[in-house]
């Protein structure tokens, strides 16, 4: 290095390379210690190094003049740890019970004016502790007002000497709420109960004022009260009062520490500015708790959110869906087993409890819109409530299907009931016989529903999988047998639950399918009541089509055209059915080579659908391009020109209607 | 002599922990070097971005490649790993002025990265802005103006060289093995050149009116 002195000669020789060293490293040593809060004299580096005694004196002034200038509280890095033993405003430190990503928590003896022992949170270095306090302030009012069972109280606030912000709370010696429920093991329907206790005291803080900000299972300990488990719901206000820093600073200063945070992170904290944020943030992290309760892991999976970078992370956190609690389970390969064992059953038991109710409030308390989420806790802690009372929740809208599944629920009840009352007879207790044949009458009367509850709420869960649902396979099996068991072998119920089992099982098990629907048409046949209803119909109808799949086309033809009468007669010759079936049998005629016929069908099959669905339909312009082809096949060149004008016309203004803007011109 | 800063007593400790993908450590690391970053950050952000950009979420971009590449650099550290990460916050800086500045920042930005050729006024304007106390508070910046003030003129008055030294030293807060790896030069010549900066410093200093007097230490 060509770095020469351009100050005075006599000061040049003096300053050998190694009292420049030894100048530097004391001024890494002064900075540090002036940093740490320490203000050091000069002379006691004068007195360590008498030899640059002038240098030191000549040279400090100006050292200081810098690190004052560009000191920061803020930003002060490595203040002195409070340790155990040490007393903290009216507090000793006992015992050291907790470190999280905000601080350490200790147990703390008060000694005025009580003695009580209290937990006390020391937060980490980094925030200006003067803010901390003054939002703390800002909220101890309302902090104060919370008296509630499963809220520990947060009693006092202040800064240690060293300049951190501490709070005190309410000593609660519990343990995370799902390690808890892991621990003793509890059922769902256990997990639940506690469940709805949390939400209530987040409501109770809500209509106090106070949001929580930060709920996440490390914050919600239970307790054993009299071997009865009481959830305890810590550290409210705290997250208010560290403000921001939860959202923006202290999500990566403390990385790894707070991994915890950004998996309950609600999508509005996850914002940029992170500070829009109301009671429904906390319906968000009841949701994600309720989500690890049911299921064993978080809406987002763990190593994900952790290996995504920042703002990845908030993008996940604001706008990917997590999948459904039951769809998770269903996905997440062998956890299940150890997780559905901690919960008291087996895998498939559990997901099928999961699935419909549980994942439809989980989801509605996630929802990325806080408007679509529970508007209160309370909402929350009634949905969950109603699934335990088996009564219909409101995170679903109530379809159909929705009500359908209820009322076999409440069914099943008063068939459980009934057997009872069977079972009573049979071990000999006198029962007046009016009240025994009203229950077995009432008995029945409720199988029958739930065997027709079960096969309409098959048919529309299999509509809804799209032909592949093990759920709907059960409930159709579950309907053949109680009707079996009811009514014997023949019934026209029997026959329904055959026609609908068929179909359940069209796509996953086909000749099984044949099977129970030749069994159903045989029965209908024998017992069809009337003739002309079109039960027979929709059987052959199914039946046709799987023999159309197994290639079996003549027998297909035939039922297609034993149907076709009774679609006419039930419903008129303009109707879709009829439209539907002799598309069908064009097509199965034009296989078989049989042009003439395929094309009278055909001709018909559009007839009714231009006056049925209209020119513009697309089960017109379908009708009209399958004629446009056949008529090519028999060479009537001219007529499938002048259809195929007619559709390209019918199919430009299809694209073209609702796309066009109109025009500024 | 006091463990540096940078260099906690049980830093050789976490950094094991941390290399054996302790994500724990690798915390505490981060937390222990996150004030020094933030002040480079906030020290070298252009005056202009300065309520757009966020010292902190520089960092914390920092941070996340930082951990993208945390087992390439455990596995085969070159440097200190703090100044590995002011190396990463640099990069991000510069990418920051890059996008809200366009490439005509370029020079001030390169100030940034380690072993810069300084452009004269980006230290310069750095500085400025560090002393007139944009991240404090009012009344803690009316208790330093007055030798803020001097400084500020001192400063203005020194050569690149003098002032960028001064401001790894102080504002930035690295110790003398971190300003010399930052500047590419030898430890040595890193200390000579920061206590010739701090003596012309004193000098200018003690040549105004009020000198060093109030400089309380």
């Amino acid at each position: 290095m060509s770095d020469t002195s351009a100050s005075g000669q006599t000061s040049e020789d003096r300053d050998s390379t190694g009292g420049h060293q030894l100048l530097a490293e004391m001024a890494d040593d002064f900075g540090g210690r002036y940093r740490r809060g320490e203000r050091p004299t000069i002379e006691e580096y004068v007195q360590k190094y008498p030899g640059l005694a002038e240098q030191i004196r000549e040279l400090f002034p100006a050292m200081a003049a810098m690190e004052q200038s560009g000191l920061e509280p803020a930003t002060r890095p490595g203040v002195a740890a409070e340790r155990v033993g040490t007393t903290v405003g009216r507090y000793k430190l006992l015992e050291q019970i907790g470190g999280g990503g905000m601080g350490v928590v200790y147990m703390a003896e008060q000694l005025r004016p009580v003695r009580r022992k209290v937990a006390l949170k020391i937060i980490k270095p980094g925030m200006d502790s003067g803010q901390v306090i003054a939002r703390f302030e800002a909220e101890r009012q309302a902090l104060t007002m919370m008296d509630h069972p499963n809220i520990a109280k947060v009693l006092d606030a202040g800064t240690t000497d060293a300049g951190r912000p501490y709070f005190v709370m309410e000593l609660v010696k519990g343990i995370p709420i799902t390690d808890y429920c892991d621990q003793a093991r509890l059922s769902t329907r256990q997990r639940l109960e506690l469940f709805i206790q949390v939400c209530h005291a987040v409501q109770h803080a809500h209509q106090k004022g106070v949001i929580h900000r930060d709920l996440k299972p490390g914050n919600v300990l239970v307790t054993l009260h009299d071997d009865k488990p009481v959830p305890k719901v810590i550290d409210f206000g705290i997250a208010k009062a560290t403000g921001e820093v939860l959202t923006e600073r202290t999500l990566f200063t403390n990385y790894a520490q707070m991994l915890g945070t950004p998996l309950y992170m609600s999508p509005e904290q996850a914002q940029i500015s992170g500070t829009d944020v109301d009671t429904r943030s906390d319906v968000y992290g009841l949701g994600v708790l309720l989500y690890e309760l049911l299921t064993g892991t978080t809406p987002f999976d763990k190593k994900r959110l952790r290996e995504a970078a920042y703002d990845e992370m908030r993008r996940i956190i604001r706008e990917e869906d997590p999948p459904n609690p039951s769809t998770r389970l269903r996905t997440m390969g062998d956890s299940i087993t150890s997780i559905s064992a901690l919960r008291h059953t087996e895998p498939k038991k559990l997901s099928r409890l999961v699935h419909g109710e549980l994942d439809w409030i989980a989801m509605k308390s996630l929802e990325k819109d806080r408007a679509r989420r529970y508007e209160t806790a309370n909402g929350l802690a009634r949905d969950v409530e109603r699934y335990l009372h088996d009564e219909p929740v409101q995170a679903c809208p109530p379809s159909t299907a929705y009500r359908l599944k209820k009322f076999i629920r409440r069914n099943k009840v008063v068939v459980a009931a009934g057997s009872a009352i069977v079972a009573a007879l049979v071990a000999g207790v006198v029962v007046a016989s009016i009240g025994f044949f009203e229950a077995r009458r009432q008995a029945r009367i409720a199988r029958a529903g739930v065997a027709s509850a079960d096969r309409s709420f098959a048919m529309m869960v299999n509509a809804e999988a799209r032909g592949n649902s093990p759920q709907a396979e059960r409930l159709a099996r579950e309907s053949l047998a109680i009707c079996k068991q009811l009514f014997g072998d023949n019934h026209p119920d029997v026959c329904e639950s055959l026609h609908v089992l068929a179909m359940v099982l069209a796509k996953s098990k086909p000749q099984e399918a044949i099977s129970l629907e030749r069994q159903s048409i045989a029965m209908r046949r024998r017992y069809l009541v009337d003739p002309k209803h079109p039960h027979l119909a929709f059987s052959l109808d199914i039946l046709a089509g799987l023999l159309v799949r197994q290639g079996d086309v003549t027998e297909a033809e035939n039922l297609y055209r034993e149907a076709l009468p009774m679609w006419r007669n039930h419903y008129g010759s303009d109707h879709v059915y009829v439209a539907n079936t002799l598309d069908h049998l064009s097509a199965l005629l034009l296989v078989q080579g049989k042009k003439g016929e395929a094309e009278d069908c055909l001709r018909e099959c559009l007839g009714i659908r231009r006056r049925v669905a209209g020119d513009k339909h697309s089960s017109t312009i379908k009708a009209i391009n399958s004629l446009i082809d056949l008529l090519k096949q028999v060479g009537k060149d001219a007529e499938a020109e002048e259809l195929s004008r007619e559709t390209q016309e019918m199919q430009t203004l299809a694209i073209r209607k609702p796309t066009t803007k109109p025009q500024l011109n | 002599m006091s463990p540096s800063p940078g260099e906690p007593p049980e830093a050789g400790a976490l950094l094991q922990r941390a290399a054996g993908g302790d994500l724990g450590a690798w915390g505490a690391l981060l937390t222990e070097h996150h004030g020094r970053l933030c002040r480079m950050v906030e020290f070298r952000l252009d005056r202009r971005l300065r309520g757009r950009v966020d010292a902190s979420d520089v960092v914390q971009e920092a941070y996340a490649e930082a951990a993208d590449h945390r087992a390439d650099y455990f596995g085969r550290p070159q440097v200190p790993l703090f100044l590995w990460l002011r190396g990463i916050v640099a990069k991000k800086l510069l990418e920051v002025h890059r996008h809200h500045l366009g490439t005509g920042m370029r020079d001030a930005a390169r100030e940034v990265v380690p072993r810069p050729r300084s452009s004269p006024d980006a230290t310069s304007a750095a500085l400025v802005e560090e002393l007139s106390g944009h991240s404090m508070g009012p009344k803690t910046a009316a208790e330093r103006s007055e030798v803020k003030a001097r400084l500020r003129a001192a400063l203005d008055g020194m050569e690149a060289t003098d002032r960028e030294v001064l401001a790894l030293r102080h504002f930035e807060q690295l110790t003398n093995g971190e300003a010399a790896a930052v500047l590419g030069i030898e430890e040595r010549a890193a200390a000579k050149r920061y206590v010739r900066a701090l003596k012309r410093l004193k000098d200018i200093l003690a040549s105004m009116p009020g000198g060093l007097t109030e400089v309380r230490i």
